[in-house]
Order: C-alpha cells, then structure tokens, then sequence
C-alpha cells in the first residue's frame, strides 16, 4: 500500500441544492438520495449524493458521470428548491498514512470505528470549513475532501507538504 | 568516587553502551539511558547547579522533575531538566544561571547578602530616588533568569495530532497499570501515558529493600503488552485538562491532543521534604530520589547516609540505600512514637539505629559549602513544633534522604472541576467530588498500600466502564489505615533560618512568617508576595508546606486556607510545541494570477488576498495610488473586488427577513433594483454595509464587505434558527467572482462587451440587471461607490478572468487600467462615503455617522431597533465629519487614529485620511464634537509629533472642493 496520495479531484463536476423541496426535486429527476442527514450515496456507481444536514445535497458527477449536467439544464425556479452554486476544491487522500495526516488537520475522529461508511462530516480541516467522508475504492479506504474553491490553493499546499513529508506522493 | 553501582534487574540504564560528555569542561562518562543528573551523580560530581535567587550550590533532590535544581543548556538548548533528560553522546553542558561555572559561581556572594534580599524586596527596595530605578532596573532584569534565550535555535517543526480513545490513563504506576488491564480486558480502546520512559511508576523504585513491588511490576507490564488495544505512550505528561475531556500530550516530538470519553487520574504523588536548616545542600535528597537512583540507573545515593523521616516511608528508602550497599548510619524518626511497622524491626536486626521523636536539626556543610558532610541530630517535640537542642549531636554523612510526605499531582483534577477536601487520616487533599467521566486511583486518592493501590486502580476502572455503558461490578479499595503517610507539620525550626521550603525561589520559614506580618496572609496573596510556587516546578515540591506554614501562622486547619488555582501546564511546554505546524489559511480569487503577474502588492483583508496596487517600474506605493485613483477619475480602472460577500436570500419570506436583519426597507423595492444595507447589532452598533438587489419576488442578491461576509452570514443563519422565516439562504461568497469597472469610460467599455442598454434611461443608477458580458453570465449593478459612473459585475468565479481579460482589451484604447484596493479606500473616500470597520469602531451607532436616512425605525422590528430607540433619546457625543486641510498645506501630515485636540482635550480622531492628487487636497473623515460638525468648523489634529494641523469640515463628496 502506498503511503499517502493526494489527488486533486476538482475537475469534477458538482451541482448543488438546497430547501425543504430539495429532496423532492432530486428524485423527480431520478436522483437517489441518502435517508438521513450527513450521509452520502452513490448512484449507479457514477454519481456521489451527499447530504448535508437535512435539507442540502452536493451532487458529484465521478468519471462518466452525466448527473450534474443534467441538473443544471432545469433552470425553472421551483418553490423550496434553492440551487447552490459550487466552485469547490475536491480531493481524494488515501494510504497507510492517510489518518496520521488528518490527524493533524482534523480534531474529529475519522478512524473506520467513529465514522461509518456512508457517514460524512462537515467540519475543520487545516483551519478551514470542509465536508468529508470515507469510502471503499477498489479495495482501498481513500477519504475525499471538499472545500470552497478559494482555499484551494491554500489547501492544496498544506495536502501537498504533509503529504511529501510523510513520503508520499500528490497528482 | 564512583557512585555507580553493580547491575541491578529493572535498571534503565544499558551498560553496553557508553556515552560520553563533558559537563562544565569536565569529561564523564555515561550508559546509554542514563539522565545527566544520574550520569553525574554516579561520578561523584554533587554541585549540578545554583540556586535561582541566592546561587546556592545545588544537587539532586527529586530526581523526578519535581524541582530545578539542575538546569542545563547545551549550548542550543536551555533550561534541560537534567533530573529527566538523558544525556547524549557528545553533548557539552554547562548550568545556568551561573558566572563562572557551578563550582566557582561569581554570584555566590548573594548568598551571603541574602539578609538583604528577603522576599518582597523587589517591592520596597528600588522606586527611590527615582532617577535611580533604570539602573536597578537594568541590574535585576541582568541577574534575573535562569537560561539565556538561543535566538538561532532551529526551526523544527513539531506536529500537532489529534487522537481519540474510550480512556485515557494518566499515570503508568500500579494504580494506572491496574486499571488499564482491566479496562482493555472488557473492550476498551484505551491510552495510558506516563511521563517517565518506561512504565511502573514507582513499581521500578519503591522496593523497601525487596522484590514483591518489582515483581507486580512485572506482572502487570506482560499483561499490557498482552493487550492490543491498549496504546502505550511513554516520555508522555498530560499537560492540562480542557472541557469534555480534552487533554494535551506533551511528548518530545510535539503535543497530541487527545479526546477520551473518559479519564482516570492516576498521577501519584509529590513527595514533599521536610524543612530543616541546610535541607538544599548537595547530597540532601528525597527518599524516592534515592530510589530512582539506586534502581533505575545503578547508582549509590551516598557511602554513608542518614535518613531522615517524618513517615513510614523513610524506612523502606532506608532499607534501599543498605540493598544498594550504602551505610545507613541513623534513622531519625521525626515522630515522638516512630514506628515503620516490620522495616523498623528489619533495620534494627541490621543494626541501624532509630532515634525516634528526633529531627535533623541542621544539616553540615564541607568547608567550601558545596555538599553536605554530617547532620546535627536532635531530640524534637512534635507537638510543639520545637527543637530540643540541649543535648545535640553530630553524625558525619555524605547523605541524608529525607521523607515527610506526599502531596496529590492533582493538577489535573483540580483543572476539572473536582472538589477536593482534605483528609485527616492521610494528610492530604483527596477528591470528595469528581466530575462525570473523571476518576482518580491510587496516591492522588489518598491510596498508599500497594496492593489497595493496584484495587483503587481496578475500582477506577469498573467504574469508568459502568460510565460509559459496559456493564462492571463496583469494587471498592480500603481506607488508609495506620500512620498517616504524610506528616502534618514536618518543619524543623531554626533561629538562623536557611530551611528551605520552596528550592526553585529560595524561600525559607522566616519569608512565610514576615509575609503574614505585612499582611500578606491570605494563601493567593502569600504567594504573590513570597513567590511560593511560582518557580518552573510550579509548587510541585512546595506547595502543601506552604499551605501548613500558613494553617500553623494563623492558627487555622489546612483545609480552611485553601489552595491557589491549578493552571495548565502541567510542566512547561516548548513554544514550538505550541506553534505546531501553523495554518495560516487563505482565499484567492481566480484572478490572482493575473494580479501577480502584473506586480501587484498585495494585502490582507479578512482571510483574502487582495491586490492592494500594482506599482509600475520606479513607482512608490503612493505614487501608484494615485496614478490608479486619477487614470479611473479621467478615463476608467478595473477592480477585482471577487471577495465582497454574496448572499442570496430565496423564499416567500425573502423580503421580511431583510426588513428584520436590515435597518432600511425592502419589502417594497422593485425587482431590478437595489437598496443600500445597512446591519447593526443589537446594541445598536454599526456592523457592516452593503447592497441588496432584488431578482424576483422571493430573491434578493445581497453584496457585502469582505471582512465581515463570513461573520454576516453567520448571523443570518443564527437568525433564521430563531425566526424560522420561509426562506433559504445560500452563501455564494467562493462561487461567484465580482469585478467593478469605474470611470468615465466605464459605459463605453463595456457596453462594447454587451447587448444590455447600459443608457441612464434604461439602467439608471440604484438598478441590477441579468446579462452576459463577454459571453459570461453576469449580474450588473448600477452603483457607485468609487464613481459615478460605476458597475459591479457578478460572475462565475471560474469565468471572471474570462470576464477581466475581455475588458481589458475591450478598454485598452481608453486606458483602462487595474486599480487596486488601496486606491479604492482613496477613491472611496473623494466621493465621500464611510467604510465601517474603518471609519467606525466598536461603539459607533449610525447617527453618529449620518445614517440616519437608513434607519427605518417605523418597521416592527429591525436587529438593533430597541438599543437605537434609546440611544436616539441621548445627545449625541461625536460626530463623522469629512474635513479637508488647507489647500497647499506643507508640513506633517496627519495620520488615521490620530486624536483631535479641543482646548486641550481629547475631542475626537482621524478615521480616514490621505492626499487625493484629483482634488489636491488633503482630505479625510474625523469623529469631532457634534459642536463642530457644521460645514466650515474648524478643529484641530494632532500629529505623531505633537503638532496641531488645523482642519476644516467640507460636504461630500470632496470634489466641490474643486468646482470652489
């Protein structure tokens, strides 16, 4: 297993919504989403559905994904569905290593036994606001970061230089 | 003579590998493992150190990091607890606070005017003459402290990790080790941290002279490792205790911050010493400092030592120092009826003498008063407190251990919350009652038998475990019974006094007797005045003798003095540590690029980088304000003003939220228009300021200042919870970027970009649009706050540059050029418009600024509406004035904050000020009397250099200055 790999995910495609009718909408347009607050699914294998807290969902189209698109060309303005515009910087962290880095970034415990899968967090991470989860990829346990676009740069050179010195690797 | 004795089993020393250095120029020799007090020790070199205050030569005391009597820098490091840290191949030491070394010290002669130099003196001594006191001044900061600072000490960066446990043992004895076997054994994930380098406690050194404690230490050590889901850390001390058990680690590399959802304390005991004249000479130690040195590094405390003891305790130490081949000369028994049960008959048959009901009265020191060479022994009344001297005696020693007692390292304790009452039968303050979550075993209970320890340590962990919902039986540990293992006042009076209570502060009886005749009586003000327990140890070896000394002054018992308050951190904490890695977070727009590249120098506001100006080649910074403010005053700049905050507030309720968060009106505003914000507190403070434009019925678009916009929204949504309005709101601060193009030239540009009628017909000022520019989608608002001639144009972060780049060229031909954020703040403030957080302060209401034409006090309710209806009732005490200085003025220039002068009085302040080359004149904003406010009054501003700079009040905008 490696030791620690940050890749910048940010490319993505992410569409965002919110309101009492968010959930509604979503499955209209054949959008599964997660029961329960702070949690996440995945769709068809292709499109990440986060819910954060009750009534906010973050759509991320993976690799083949269409979702977002298809989201975004309804422009009709619906009552209680509010649409959030995104701009984040996303990234996924994996490796032996991974939890000695949160560690240090995250007061929050993100061990296998205090966050489930299918749980995620919105929280601290290097001082700054992000949501996080943890997932199974190919037999891996990888975490994936979002945060506003802003502090991409900034985050990306924090990743990048607790990264290198606990020898890994960022793409 | 070599101190070092032969192979011990359990010693922490590694006799294959030798280590050398050199203390103080002298070469010595180590093991590997071996601090550098014990290192030393074992060499025979008994002064390691000097006293703070008085440079006493100084030896090993505790050996625990229970005192600084042996600090020590290497040259890059200072103040190294000798006592703790292993010494190292190659190191070169030398002590502190030192001129000359430890042996031939220059300061030793304060010792011999330390008559002089009571405590207090600081207080009495220096503020007359006056003109005297920088030279005193100078005197005692030199000759105070211990290390000197190292200003080229590396940059080593030390992680702060977080890390989480079901419960975390503080202390590795057999209390601590007890209840972590337990606790792991019923499915715990559990942490135990002690801060010695191996686990045990005081399993690896309290022997009494035989195997039973070393072999429990054994046993319990196999299980640990036995247990996977224990966590060991050693070289570990829990620096405090924060709320919702949240306690720092302290570790060589850095500071973990661990979260439990329970705690044990099992941090032991201090012990403490008995006082007696000379009690801090080299070779008067604690009996548990002996122990350590015979069992962890192998070395002979003394050849011929008394111990002295006020407790049981003494005579198991008495009994170590013959297993480790020392002579035990006497055992003094402070206590009328001695006693130490089945160790007295054991000594006895070894044939050391008991001298029950007997003190040491003063220690001997050599000719060169470096170390201890006898004792003066004597008979002592305990109840009285008196030292029958008649028939006193001398017995040459190279060492006297001393025992007296114990106080509880229930630091920790007290930082949570505990309530702690004092016990009689043990003489020590115990916890009476502990926080949820919290749990105390062993010593710091009041615990002393070692097997009753090892049972508290296994009801601690019961009952943490009942705590957090696994199912344990309730056990219980006995009551201390027999001797107490504390001696109520183990203080050996001495008309000459040098009885040393506090070692890191030199602090003797007679300090706590004159403090508590100055008045001085009262534990927090005995402190301050005598500095007991201020020193690096904190109080550790101190403290609860204090506290006697003042019950015993003031006739009262123990517990009616109290203690003082229990501070993190636990021992001191390196400032790197502290620092970690530090996160200095930061947001960029999506222009920044560009903005480096074109040289921009840039500045902070709020978490963002802002492009301040882009000075060109020769060009100072004022120079490059104002060529940026005069090339948008005659053909047009561009600003990046991406970090404004953008809020869009949806809902049927859209309308009412604003008219309750805002002072102004908004449910009547037109869609396609936007109105002035303006948010208060609920004291009726000025905020913040911004716009809000309404999209549709149930959308308003709401721009606001940088530096607030994440505080802003925070309120909104804390309102929100309370109001429960239909409404959504949605920060889209980092998703859409902001661009303002100002200037003559501004329509002109960009209507080349668009389709929309940028006409004063059909898009006047005060309006908002939907659009695209430049094929980017694009909110346009018709405002003004650099210009008249203004928009503020939204877009998709993303697509800003795309946006920026088109205008650029598009405004090529017009000189269009970039303009920064400080030549915003001037251009601002020619057309006359205030900044809160600038031009306003935490105090300021808006009728002090003029805002009164936005405070809508006929609503039902607005955020700030009551205070204002108060405050609206009281005259006014300043005013917000625009001013100017006279035209060509020459001469220093006033600064922001620098204060106006009225009769001499403090009358008000500059908020704004700078030269505008377009108006050339110097033109501002003061807070000034609301006597002076009318256009024409004059005031006056004081400089940095005292120069008074006449001013006169102008309306605004400052361009009619011009046309005058």
């Amino acid at each position: 297993m490696p030791i620690l790999r940050v890749i910048d995910l940010s490319a993505h495609e992410r569409y965002g919504v919110k309101g009492p009718q968010a959930a509604k909408w979503l499955a209209s347009h054949g959008v599964a989403t997660p029961k329960n607050a702070n949690a996440w699914v995945l769709n068809k294998g292709k499109t990440l559905v986060m819910r954060l807290g009750t009534s906010e969902f973050l759509i991320e189209d993976q690799t083949d994904g269409k979702t977002c698109e298809k989201l975004a060309s309804d422009t009709k303005r619906v009552v209680g569905v509010y649409k959030v515009p995104h701009a984040d910087a996303s990234y996924l962290l994996a490796g032996s290593e991974v939890l000695n880095m949160l560690s240090e970034l995250c007061s929050l415990d993100l061990g296998e036994s205090a966050l489930a899968e299918n749980e995620l967090v919105m929280t601290q991470l290097a001082g700054i606001s992000a949501t996080i989860l943890r997932q199974r990829m190919d037999k891996e346990t990888v975490y994936r970061v979002w945060c506003d676009g802003t502090y991409g740069v900034y985050m990306q050179h924090v990743l990048r230089n607790i990264a290198v010195e606990l020898g890994g690797s960022v793409a | 003579m070599s101190l070092r004795n032969s192979y011990k089993p359990g010693e922490w020393i590694n006799r294959a590998k030798e280590i050398n250095f050199t203390f103080e120029g002298e070469a010595f020799t180590a093991f590997e493992g071996d601090t550098i007090s014990s290192a030393l020790w074992a060499a025979g070199q008994k002064v390691l150190g000097r006293s703070f205050k008085y440079h006493r030569p100084r030896g090993v005391l505790s050996l625990a990091n229970h005192d600084v009597n042996i600090l020590m820098t290497d040259g890059t490091d200072t103040n190294m607890r000798a006592d703790v840290v292993e010494v190292k191949d190659g190191m070169t030491l030398q002590a502190v606070n030192t001129i000359g070394g430890v042996k031939k010290d220059k300061n030793n002669y304060i010792d011999s005017i330390s008559p002089l130099l009571p405590v207090g003196f600081y207080y009495k001594a220096f503020h007359t003459p006056r003109k005297l006191f920088p030279f005193w001044e100078h005197m005692i900061r030199k000759a105070a402290g211990l290390g000197i600072v190292n200003f080229d000490y590396p940059r080593i960066l030390k992680r702060k990790l977080h890390t989480h446990c079901d419960l975390l043992i503080i202390g590795a004895g057999p209390s601590g080790l007890t209840a972590a076997c337990k606790a792991a054994s019923a499915g715990l994930q559990v942490t135990l941290i002690d801060e010695n380098r191996h686990l045990g406690g005081s399993l690896s050194y309290d022997h009494g002279g035989h195997k039973v404690s070393a072999e429990y230490g054994e046993d319990l050590l196999k299980k640990i490792e036995s247990l996977p889901n224990i966590t060991v850390r050693v070289g570990a001390y829990a620096a405090g205790y924060y709320p919702d058990h949240f306690i720092p680690i302290v570790e060589t590399g850095g500071i973990t911050k661990v979260r439990a959802k329970a705690v044990i304390v099992a941090s032991g005991a201090f012990e403490q010493p008995p006082v007696f004249r000379y009690n801090d000479l080299p070779g008067v130690m604690l009996g548990s400092a002996a122990q350590r040195l015979i069992y962890r590094y192998g070395v002979k405390p003394c050849h011929n030592g008394i111990v002295f003891t006020a407790n049981d305790y003494g005579y198991r130490v008495a009994l170590d120092l013959l297993a480790a081949g020392a002579n035990v000369l006497a055992v003094v028994d402070l206590r009328a009826g001695g006693n130490g049960g089945l160790h007295n008959l054991e000594l006895c048959k070894r044939g050391v003498k008991i001298y029950a009901g007997h003190c040491v009265y003063e220690a001997v020191a050599t000719s060169d008063k470096s170390k201890v060479r006898g004792a003066v022994i004597c008979a002592y009344d305990d109840k009285n407190n008196v030292a029958l001297t008649d028939n006193k005696f001398t017995v040459d020693c190279d060492g006297i251990v001393m025992s007296a007692g114990w106080a509880p390292a229930a630091a920790l304790l007290y930082q949570a919350g505990t309530a702690m009452q004092f016990d009689y039968d043990v003489q020590q303050f115990v916890p009476s009652r502990l926080l949820d979550g919290i749990f105390a075993a062993g010593k710091v209970n009041g615990i002393f038998e070692l097997d009753q320890r090892m049972r508290d340590g296994e009801r601690a962990a019961n009952d943490a475990l009942n705590y957090l919902g696994k199912l344990a039986v309730n056990t219980n540990a006995e009551k201390h019974s027999g001797g107490a293992p504390s001696h109520a006042y183990a203080m050996v009076p001495h008309p000459k006094g040098k009885n040393f209570v506090d070692f890191d502060e030199d602090i003797q009886i007679k300090d706590f007797e004159n403090a508590a005749k100055e008045g001085f009586d009262n534990i927090e003000l005995m402190k301050r005045f005598t500095t007991v327990g201020m020193g690096p140890s904190q109080g550790k070896h101190s403290n609860m003798n204090a506290i006697r000394i003042l019950a015993k002054i003031r006739g009262l018992p123990v517990e009616k003095i109290g203690t003082t308050t229990s501070r993190p951190f636990f021992h001191p904490t390196p400032m790197g540590h502290l620092g970690g890695r530090g996160f200095h977070p930061h947001r960029l727009t999506s222009l920044h690029d560009w903005h480096e590249a074109h040289g921009a120098v840039f500045t902070d506001i709020g978490a963002w980088k802002r492009a301040a100006y882009y000075p060109q080649f020769g060009q100072t910074k004022a120079d490059a304000i104002q060529a940026e403010a005069m090339a948008v005053r005659k053909s047009a700049g561009l600003i990046d003003v991406s970090s404004l905050g953008k809020i869009e507030v949806h809902g049927p309720a859209a309308a009412e939220f604003l008219e309750r968060f805002f002072t102004g009106k908004y449910a009547n505003q037109k869609i396609g228009t936007w109105r002035y914000t303006l948010l208060l507190d609920e004291a009726g403070v000025v905020v913040d300021d911004g716009v809000a434009s309404r999209v549709a019925d149930d959308l308003f678009y709401l721009s606001i200042g940088t530096a607030n916009a994440a505080m802003v929204y925070r309120e909104m949504q804390r309102c929100q919870q309370e109001w429960r309005l239909d409404i959504g709101l949605v920060n889209v601060t980092g998703a859409f970027g902001a661009i303002n193009i100002a200037g003559p030239a501004a329509r002109e540009i960009l209507s080349s970009l668009t389709e929309l009628d940028l006409s004063t017909e059909a898009f006047p000022l005060g309006h908002f649009r939907e659009t695209t520019v430049a094929n980017v989608p694009t909110k346009v608002i018709r405002a003004s706050f650099v210009s008249d001639m203004a928009y503020e144009l939204h877009s998709p972060m993303r697509q800003v540059p795309q946006l920026w780049n088109a205008l650029m060229d598009a405004g090529k031909q017009k000189g269009l050029r970039a303009f920064g954020s400080d030549t915003q703040r001037l251009l601002r403030l020619e057309m006359g418009h205030t900044i809160p957080g600038i031009d306003t302060d935490g105090l300021t209401n808006p009728y002090e600024i003029g805002a009164e034409w936005v405070i809508k006090m006929d609503k039902p309710y607005f955020v700030g509406q009551r205070s204002l209806s108060i405050l609206s009732k009281r005259p006014l005490r300043k005013q917000l004035v625009a001013f100017t200085l006279a035209a060509n003025f020459k001469g220093e220039v006033p600064l922001e904050c620098n204060l106006v002068i009225d009769s001499g009085e403090i009358a008000g302040r500059v908020t704004s000020i700078s030269y505008s080359k377009f108006i050339d004149r110097i033109i501002g904003f003061a807070y000034v009397a609301p006597a002076k406010k009318a256009v024409g009054s004059s005031f006056d501003i004081r400089t940095d250099n005292g120069l008074l700079v006449a001013a006169t009040v102008v309306a605004t905008p400052f361009f009619q200055l011009q046309e005058a």
